[in-house]
Protein backbone atom coordinates (compact mmCIF):
# COMPACT_ATOMS: atom_id res chain seq x y z
CA UNK A 1 0.00 0.00 0.00
CA UNK A 2 1.09 3.56 -0.68
CA UNK A 3 2.03 5.60 1.75
CA UNK A 4 0.93 9.66 1.73
CA UNK A 5 3.52 11.76 1.59
CA UNK A 6 2.07 13.92 4.79
CA UNK A 7 3.25 10.47 6.69
CA UNK A 8 6.63 11.24 6.23
CA UNK A 9 8.31 13.66 8.63
CA UNK A 10 11.64 14.85 8.82
CA UNK A 11 12.49 16.27 12.70
CA UNK A 12 14.88 18.47 14.26
CA UNK A 13 15.20 18.07 18.12
CA UNK A 14 14.80 21.47 19.80
CA UNK A 15 15.62 21.07 23.70
CA UNK A 16 13.58 17.91 24.61
CA UNK A 17 11.31 17.51 21.51
CA UNK A 18 11.49 16.44 17.88
CA UNK A 19 10.12 19.43 15.97
CA UNK A 20 9.03 19.67 12.26
CA UNK A 21 9.79 22.55 10.42
CA UNK A 22 7.02 24.75 10.21
CA UNK A 23 4.71 25.05 6.64
CA UNK A 24 6.43 22.32 5.60
CA UNK A 25 5.52 20.62 2.51
CA UNK A 26 7.93 18.27 0.82
CA UNK A 27 10.72 16.18 2.49
CA UNK A 28 13.63 14.40 0.33
CA UNK A 29 15.66 11.80 1.40
CA UNK A 30 19.05 10.99 -0.31
CA UNK A 31 21.15 7.81 0.13
CA UNK A 32 24.43 7.66 -2.01
CA UNK A 33 26.64 5.34 -1.44
CA UNK A 34 30.39 5.91 -1.96
CA UNK A 35 32.12 3.56 -3.73
CA UNK A 36 35.53 2.20 -4.95
CA UNK A 37 36.44 0.22 -8.28
CA UNK A 38 39.15 -1.53 -9.19
CA UNK A 39 39.80 -3.32 -12.18
CA UNK A 40 43.16 -5.74 -12.51
CA UNK A 41 43.59 -8.22 -15.38
CA UNK A 42 42.49 -10.95 -12.83
CA UNK A 43 38.91 -9.15 -13.20
CA UNK A 44 38.53 -9.82 -16.29
CA UNK A 45 37.03 -7.31 -17.82
CA UNK A 46 34.22 -6.85 -15.09
CA UNK A 47 35.00 -3.97 -12.54
CA UNK A 48 34.84 -4.75 -8.74
CA UNK A 49 32.84 -2.32 -6.91
CA UNK A 50 32.94 -1.89 -3.07
CA UNK A 51 30.58 0.43 -1.09
CA UNK A 52 32.63 2.14 1.81
CA UNK A 53 30.54 4.42 3.10
CA UNK A 54 27.38 6.47 2.51
CA UNK A 55 26.30 10.16 2.32
CA UNK A 56 23.31 10.90 3.41
CA UNK A 57 21.31 13.98 2.89
CA UNK A 58 17.91 15.47 3.31
CA UNK A 59 16.14 18.43 1.56
CA UNK A 60 13.24 20.02 3.50
CA UNK A 61 10.81 22.27 1.61
CA UNK A 62 8.29 24.37 2.99
CA UNK A 63 6.55 27.98 2.82
CA UNK A 64 7.75 30.27 4.62
CA UNK A 65 5.86 30.43 8.45
CA UNK A 66 7.06 32.73 11.05
CA UNK A 67 3.86 32.40 13.35
CA UNK A 68 3.72 28.66 14.62
CA UNK A 69 4.18 27.81 17.77
CA UNK A 70 4.54 23.52 17.53
CA UNK A 71 7.25 24.02 14.98
CA UNK A 72 10.17 25.11 13.69
CA UNK A 73 9.44 28.84 11.93
CA UNK A 74 11.23 30.27 9.77
CA UNK A 75 13.17 32.66 12.04
CA UNK A 76 14.53 30.15 14.26
CA UNK A 77 15.65 27.98 10.60
CA UNK A 78 17.92 30.98 9.70
CA UNK A 79 18.92 31.43 13.19
CA UNK A 80 20.19 27.36 13.57
CA UNK A 81 21.92 27.98 9.52
CA UNK A 82 24.25 30.85 10.94
CA UNK A 83 25.51 28.66 14.19
CA UNK A 84 28.77 27.66 13.54
CA UNK A 85 31.27 24.95 15.08
CA UNK A 86 29.69 22.22 17.44
CA UNK A 87 26.77 24.19 18.18
CA UNK A 88 25.58 23.65 14.62
CA UNK A 89 24.92 19.93 14.68
CA UNK A 90 21.68 18.86 15.13
CA UNK A 91 19.67 15.58 16.56
CA UNK A 92 17.57 14.57 13.70
CA UNK A 93 15.00 12.03 13.77
CA UNK A 94 13.04 10.91 9.88
CA UNK A 95 10.02 9.19 11.02
CA UNK A 96 7.04 7.61 9.40
CA UNK A 97 3.92 7.79 11.21
CA UNK A 98 5.81 8.75 14.32
CA UNK A 99 7.94 5.31 14.21
CA UNK A 100 11.56 6.37 13.79
CA UNK A 101 13.20 5.06 10.64
CA UNK A 102 16.28 6.81 10.76
CA UNK A 103 17.86 8.96 13.30
CA UNK A 104 21.21 11.05 13.89
CA UNK A 105 23.22 13.85 13.76
CA UNK A 106 23.28 16.56 11.24
CA UNK A 107 24.02 19.65 9.88
CA UNK A 108 22.70 22.60 7.92
CA UNK A 109 24.48 22.88 4.59
CA UNK A 110 22.18 25.38 2.30
CA UNK A 111 19.37 27.25 3.13
CA UNK A 112 17.50 29.04 0.30
CA UNK A 113 14.17 31.18 0.95
CA UNK A 114 12.30 32.24 -2.10
CA UNK A 115 9.79 35.06 -3.07
CA UNK A 116 8.03 36.38 -5.71
CA UNK A 117 5.54 38.85 -5.93
CA UNK A 118 2.14 36.45 -6.71
CA UNK A 119 3.17 33.22 -4.98
CA UNK A 120 4.08 31.83 -1.28
CA UNK A 121 7.30 32.65 0.03
CA UNK A 122 9.51 28.95 0.08
CA UNK A 123 12.23 28.04 2.23
CA UNK A 124 14.32 25.24 1.03
CA UNK A 125 16.65 23.65 3.60
CA UNK A 126 19.48 21.33 3.21
CA UNK A 127 21.02 19.16 5.85
CA UNK A 128 23.67 16.62 5.71
CA UNK A 129 23.91 13.75 8.18
CA UNK A 130 27.39 14.07 10.16
CA UNK A 131 28.13 10.47 11.56
CA UNK A 132 26.20 7.26 11.34
CA UNK A 133 22.63 7.43 11.08
CA UNK A 134 21.08 4.49 13.01
CA UNK A 135 18.51 2.60 10.67
CA UNK A 136 15.41 0.96 12.44
CA UNK A 137 13.52 -1.50 10.96
CA UNK A 138 11.26 -2.53 13.46
CA UNK A 139 8.57 -0.48 11.83
CA UNK A 140 9.15 -2.02 7.85
CA UNK A 141 6.13 -3.37 7.27
CA UNK A 142 5.55 -7.05 5.59
CA UNK B 1 -9.65 25.11 8.20
CA UNK B 2 -13.19 25.13 6.57
CA UNK B 3 -14.33 27.33 3.65
CA UNK B 4 -15.76 30.76 4.99
CA UNK B 5 -15.16 32.72 1.82
CA UNK B 6 -18.50 32.74 0.62
CA UNK B 7 -19.93 33.96 3.83
CA UNK B 8 -17.02 36.84 4.28
CA UNK B 9 -17.98 37.89 0.67
CA UNK B 10 -21.73 37.78 1.00
CA UNK B 11 -21.72 39.89 4.46
CA UNK B 12 -19.33 41.90 3.44
CA UNK B 13 -21.47 43.32 0.15
CA UNK B 14 -25.14 42.87 2.02
CA UNK B 15 -23.46 44.86 4.62
CA UNK B 16 -22.75 47.39 2.05
CA UNK B 17 -25.91 47.99 0.51
CA UNK B 18 -25.08 45.34 -2.44
CA UNK B 19 -27.31 42.49 -2.53
CA UNK B 20 -25.68 39.85 -4.48
CA UNK B 21 -27.36 36.44 -6.16
CA UNK B 22 -25.43 33.52 -7.53
CA UNK B 23 -24.95 33.48 -11.44
CA UNK B 24 -27.66 31.26 -12.03
CA UNK B 25 -30.43 33.22 -10.38
CA UNK B 26 -32.94 34.85 -11.86
CA UNK B 27 -33.59 38.46 -11.41
CA UNK B 28 -35.92 40.87 -13.33
CA UNK B 29 -35.00 44.33 -12.99
CA UNK B 30 -32.19 46.04 -12.81
CA UNK B 31 -29.41 47.04 -11.56
CA UNK B 32 -28.53 43.82 -10.40
CA UNK B 33 -25.11 41.62 -8.90
CA UNK B 34 -23.98 38.47 -10.08
CA UNK B 35 -20.83 36.13 -8.77
CA UNK B 36 -19.17 33.05 -8.95
CA UNK B 37 -16.68 31.71 -6.65
CA UNK B 38 -14.85 28.86 -6.97
CA UNK B 39 -12.35 28.27 -4.42
CA UNK B 40 -9.17 26.17 -4.66
CA UNK B 41 -7.60 24.19 -1.42
CA UNK B 42 -3.70 24.92 -0.81
CA UNK B 43 -2.39 22.43 1.46
CA UNK B 44 0.90 21.22 3.08
CA UNK B 45 2.33 18.47 5.09
CA UNK B 46 -0.50 19.53 8.12
CA UNK B 47 -3.20 19.76 6.40
CA UNK B 48 -5.32 23.12 4.15
CA UNK B 49 -3.19 26.28 4.78
CA UNK B 50 -5.15 28.22 2.44
CA UNK B 51 -8.20 29.17 0.72
CA UNK B 52 -7.68 30.70 -2.88
CA UNK B 53 -11.38 31.97 -4.61
CA UNK B 54 -11.37 33.06 -8.19
CA UNK B 55 -13.95 35.49 -7.90
CA UNK B 56 -15.67 36.66 -10.66
CA UNK B 57 -18.74 39.69 -9.67
CA UNK B 58 -21.02 41.58 -12.04
CA UNK B 59 -23.00 44.53 -11.99
CA UNK B 60 -25.74 45.03 -14.57
CA UNK B 61 -27.42 47.38 -15.18
CA UNK B 62 -29.75 49.65 -18.84
CA UNK B 63 -27.99 52.61 -16.93
CA UNK B 64 -24.20 52.74 -17.01
CA UNK B 65 -24.33 55.29 -14.03
CA UNK B 66 -25.98 52.95 -11.64
CA UNK B 67 -23.85 49.88 -13.05
CA UNK B 68 -20.52 52.08 -12.39
CA UNK B 69 -21.51 53.18 -8.63
CA UNK B 70 -22.35 49.61 -8.01
CA UNK B 71 -19.06 48.32 -9.32
CA UNK B 72 -17.54 51.08 -7.02
CA UNK B 73 -19.65 50.12 -4.02
CA UNK B 74 -18.40 46.70 -4.54
CA UNK B 75 -14.65 47.45 -4.84
CA UNK B 76 -14.74 49.41 -1.92
CA UNK B 77 -16.44 46.65 0.27
CA UNK B 78 -14.50 44.11 -0.61
CA UNK B 79 -11.02 46.51 0.21
CA UNK B 80 -12.68 46.80 3.67
CA UNK B 81 -14.12 43.17 4.42
CA UNK B 82 -10.55 41.59 2.95
CA UNK B 83 -8.23 43.82 4.20
CA UNK B 84 -5.66 41.11 6.09
CA UNK B 85 -7.08 41.79 9.75
CA UNK B 86 -7.86 39.17 11.70
CA UNK B 87 -11.03 37.81 12.30
CA UNK B 88 -12.62 35.37 14.71
CA UNK B 89 -14.67 32.80 13.55
CA UNK B 90 -17.03 32.04 16.24
CA UNK B 91 -18.97 28.76 17.06
CA UNK B 92 -22.64 28.74 16.44
CA UNK B 93 -23.87 26.73 19.90
CA UNK B 94 -27.72 25.15 19.61
CA UNK B 95 -28.32 25.90 23.37
CA UNK B 96 -28.61 30.10 23.18
CA UNK B 97 -27.46 30.40 26.81
CA UNK B 98 -24.33 28.77 25.57
CA UNK B 99 -21.52 31.27 24.68
CA UNK B 100 -19.71 30.83 21.63
CA UNK B 101 -16.37 30.22 21.14
CA UNK B 102 -13.33 30.96 19.16
CA UNK B 103 -12.98 28.18 16.59
CA UNK B 104 -10.38 29.68 14.43
CA UNK B 105 -8.71 33.07 13.42
CA UNK B 106 -8.76 33.56 9.73
CA UNK B 107 -6.96 36.64 8.06
CA UNK B 108 -8.73 37.39 4.31
CA UNK B 109 -7.30 39.18 1.21
CA UNK B 110 -8.14 40.16 -1.87
CA UNK B 111 -6.38 41.42 -5.02
CA UNK B 112 -8.70 43.00 -7.85
CA UNK B 113 -6.49 41.36 -11.59
CA UNK B 114 -9.24 42.55 -13.51
CA UNK B 115 -12.12 44.83 -14.87
CA UNK B 116 -13.88 44.78 -18.36
CA UNK B 117 -17.02 47.55 -18.72
CA UNK B 118 -19.38 46.11 -21.61
CA UNK B 119 -22.51 47.25 -23.59
CA UNK B 120 -24.83 44.96 -25.26
CA UNK B 121 -28.21 45.93 -26.30
CA UNK B 122 -28.07 48.63 -23.68
CA UNK B 123 -27.84 46.45 -20.98
CA UNK B 124 -24.19 47.39 -19.29
CA UNK B 125 -22.31 45.05 -17.58
CA UNK B 126 -19.13 45.46 -15.44
CA UNK B 127 -17.46 42.83 -14.49
CA UNK B 128 -14.14 42.24 -12.13
CA UNK B 129 -12.25 39.15 -11.41
CA UNK B 130 -10.52 39.09 -7.56
CA UNK B 131 -8.06 36.55 -5.93
CA UNK B 132 -9.55 35.95 -2.51
CA UNK B 133 -7.93 34.40 -0.17
CA UNK B 134 -8.25 32.77 3.35
CA UNK B 135 -5.26 31.96 5.47
CA UNK B 136 -4.56 31.48 8.62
Amino acid sequence: MALEGYNIAFRLKVGNDYLTLAGRTQDDLTIAARTKESLTKDDAGAAQVAVSGHDITFRATGLVDVTSATAITRDALIAKALLTSSSAVFDFQYATNGNDLLSGQCVITNLTESSNSSDDATLTVDFRVVGDAEFDDDTTSS
Amino acid sequence: MTNHLHTQLVSTLTSAGVDPALSEAEIDSYPYVTFELPVEYRYNKDGVYKLVGNLTIRSVSDDFDEADSLRASIESAIASGFDGSPVNIMSEPEDPEETPTVLEVVYYTARLTDVRKDCTDGVWVIELDYILNQSE
